[in-house]
């Protein structure tokens, strides 16, 4: 078999990264530079870069045992079929986007014939008037970021988004003013501040020329974005929502806004009992939810976990049912980025009689056809796509929302705020070299911590010694870009110490 | 007992002054027990204002001496000025105690009364255009843009090392400076290779001109040694050869 090569988009995050994964005859991949990508002109942050290691193939299993994708799309209908499972009660559905819009319009397909909805995880849209979802949705263009007098920034794109970081220089080249308003001191920022929510309209000077960057993602606080969405709203200023997952827009777009259910409503949900199947798409609670062990004992709960996947994650391991499908770069289909540009994967060089990359959709249509519902082929769900969600950044047509925006709060004695940078590596729980919190020198001073040394957190859950880096940032935080054993949520209370 | 030229290894007992010195902390607690034991009246220290900037300060304050831990060697500073007329105990550079002698043999400084600790020095320049050099020649305001993909190192065509390279070995994401040792590893590594083909500066995020920044390096190297990277299958790269 020759090399192969495909034409993708990173799985990182919602910017819509184009590059190439080469795959030799042994399996071995490599990832190169696609410079005429138009969100990213070929350049790539750390997890782009270390793609190989997120690509991870899986197998289909039936109860544990090894299983042919046929077989496990039958066992799964049967269990979705079977006398416990009522549709509109204990069965919920979720896609958070880690897959194309032909394969989530597929598995919306499956949720329209069982009499549900597909749940995209974002529990805020639900939360939020319908007339709000276009801008929450869709924002302004990356090269609009570029031209903008001031650049309101809420996210830490060094960590978080890193190619914003070349969006955000080049306005800055162009003259804009960029003010951080973040959880430490960026040093692309022209001024960092840390200011009482309530005086972001009269303090950030924002206007029709500006643009405000922040995020949304499964556990943002919904008065979080109620409050961002005010801020345009009243400065006119337009807003760019970064998302994770490489399809969030078009999962948004393709699943109906009302009564979405956020993870943690889910989690909840299966906790107490309520919700007794879920399937997943492409989509892993494990590596969603802050705590990872507190979430795999709450699947375990379940009756039926039935999961559609084309990635080895934690939480095959524990399905009732895995339908194996073809890698993410090798599916025949499309995703939107967070600008609202569609993006197609394209098989450029190699093996003719490569596979389609429709192992996904052949077995989302098996699965429908067993449930009653008609097939579906990969042309037609293209087509569908490409009339049904071409979107473009529109102005806010929402009237002022009421919120109560998260009080993150004072911390008393030896108390310290962890509170989650949630960038590629965390959605995926995937290790990096960030064995390391942020505090800052004052945290340091008051612990008494070493240079060089560890510090000790500490939560009802667990403890863990770290090492720590110092930034400048408020006192009474501690950041961390990677999932520690201590959390319970994107932001947790604990308690702290040196390491002697 | 100590005999001059006797060489010794000292770090400071104090705990705090070890983890906070630069190098065990010596200098500092040496200085703050020669104000504590009465040896001398007054050290000079620097006090520290930003990272290219301190000032001199005459102290009998034991609280200053200990705030002022951590060398800076781009200060150019004539301390034999302080020591005139005191008893008095400071830090030297090489050129900072030959002016101590300098000033001793015209009268001006009484070397009774002068205890210097000596420390080594690797050149020192003044602080503007320290930090003009670094920012205009070195792009250390860009590096500290960098967000540590790796492309670079993986797109450069004449790099030779597999993943467990020096430059990522050294490197670590806990330390935060502007440029980081992956910066320094691969500037002097390339130094022999680089053929300023202008990849890494394509595929960097943050817009760096990282193949300006290899080229001020690698340039001057392969013309002092007359090596011309990728023009002949002969001449062996200059580190080989001086390594044998």
């Amino acid at each position: 078999m020759k090399e192969m090569i495909y034409q993708t988009v990173c799985p990182g995050c919602n910017m819509g990264c184009g590059l190439y994964i080469r795959e030799n005859e042994d399996g071995k991949l490599a990832v190169d530079f696609m410079k005429s990508s138009s969100a990213n002109l070929g350049k790539l942050c750390r997890f782009g870069m270390k793609l190989p290691y997120h690509y991870s193939k899986s197998v289909s299993m039936v109860d544990g045992k090894k299983a042919s994708v046929e077989y496990a799309v039958k066992i799964a209908s049967d269990r979705l079929s079977g006398e416990d499972v009522c549709v509109n009660v204990n069965v919920a559905l979720l896609g958070v986007g880690n897959t194309t819009n032909e394969e989530s319009l597929a598995f919306n397909k499956i949720a329209d014939r069982m009499g549900t909805i597909v749940n995209t995880g974002m529990g805020v849209y639900s939360e939020l008037p319908t007339e709000c979802h276009p801008t929450v949705g869709v924002g302004v263009t990356l090269n609009d970021i570029e031209n903008v007098n001031r650049i309101a920034l809420f996210v830490d794109p060094y960590i978080q988004y890193p190619l914003l970081v070349r969006r955000i220089l080049a306005a800055r080249k162009n003259g804009a003013y960029v003010v951080s308003v973040g959880l430490r001191d960026l040093h692309l920022a022209d001024e960092n501040r840390y200011i009482d929510p309530d005086l972001y309209e009269s303090e950030l000077g924002l206007d029709s020329g500006s643009v405000i960057i922040t995020e949304l993602h499964p556990n943002t606080d919904t008065g979080w974005v109620r409050r961002m969405l005010n801020l345009a709203l009243r400065t006119q200023a337009k807003i760019l929502f970064m998302k994770p997952f490489v399809n969030a827009a078009g999962v948004d777009l393709l699943c109906k806004g009302a009564g979405q259910k956020g993870i943690p409503e889910i989690m909840d949900g299966i906790n107490e009992g309520n919700i007794k199947t879920l399937v997943v798409l492409d989509s892993d609670p494990i590596e969603l939810m802050p705590d990872s062990d507190a979430a795999a004992a709450i699947l375990k709960k379940l009756d039926n976990l039935i999961v559609i996947t084309s990635r080895d994650s934690p939480v095959n391991r524990i399905a009732d049912v895995v339908i194996a499908t073809e890698p993410q770069y090798a599916k025949a289909g499309s995703f939107m980025n967070v600008e609202g540009r569609l993006l197609n994967n394209v098989h450029v060089y190699g093996d003719n009689n490569l596979p389609s990359g429709t192992a996904g959709i052949d077995a989302l249509s098996t699965l429908n056809q067993y449930l009653g519902g008609e097939a579906m082929d990969y042309q037609t769900l293209h087509n569908k796509v490409l009339e049904s969600i071409v979107r473009k950044y529109t102005k806010p047509k929402y009237k002022e929302l009421a919120c109560q925006v998260l009080d993150i709060g004072p911390v008393e004695g030896q108390k310290g705020n962890l509170i989650y940078l949630y960038n590629p590596f965390m959605w995926f729980d995937q290790p990096d070299d960030n064995d390391f919190v942020l505090v800052n020198m004052n945290m340091v001073k008051k612990l008494g911590l070493r240079k060089g040394g560890m510090i000790t957190l500490g939560s009802d859950v667990g403890t863990v010694n770290i090492r720590y880096r110092v930034e400048n940032m408020p006192d009474g935080l501690i950041l961390s870009a990677r999932k520690l054993p201590v959390a319970t949520g994107w932001i947790t209370m604990v308690s702290t110490e040196a390491v002697l | 007992m100590v005999e001059v030229g006797d060489m010794l290894v000292g770090y400071a007992t104090d705990e705090d002054i070890r983890s906070r010195g630069a190098s065990g902390g010596l200098v500092t607690a040496v200085l703050a027990a020669a104000l504590e034991k009465g040896l001398v009246e007054n050290v000079v220290v620097m006090k520290h204002i930003n990272e290219f900037e301190a000032v001199p300060i005459i102290t009998d304050d034991v609280k200053e001496v200990l705030a002022s831990i951590g060398s800076l060697h781009s200060v150019p500073v004539n301390l034999a000025k302080y020591a005139v007329g005191r008893k008095v105990a400071m830090p030297a550079k090489p050129c900072d105690a030959q002016a101590v002698i300098e000033q001793a043999k015209r009268g001006m400084i009484d070397l009774d009364n002068t205890y210097i600790v000596g420390l080594n020095c690797g050149g020192s320049m003044h602080p503007v255009t320290t930090k003009k050099m670094l920012v205009e020649m070195y792009y250390i305001d860009q590096l500290a843009d960098c967000v540590n993909c790796g492309a670079c190192k993986e797109v450069c065509p004449v790099c030779a090392c597999g993943e467990d390279s020096k430059c990522t070995t050294f490197h670590s994401l806990v330390d935060n400076y502007k440029m980081s040792m992956y910066h320094m590893v691969r500037m002097l590594h390339l130094a022999d290779s680089c053929i300023s083909c202008g990849q890494c500066s394509d595929v960097c995020p943050s817009d760096i001109p990282i193949t300006l920044l290899k080229s001020r390096f690698a340039i001057p190297s392969q013309r002092k040694r007359n090596y011309h990277p990728g023009i002949d299958l002969d001449t062996p790269p200059f580190f080989e050869v001086m390594l044998k």
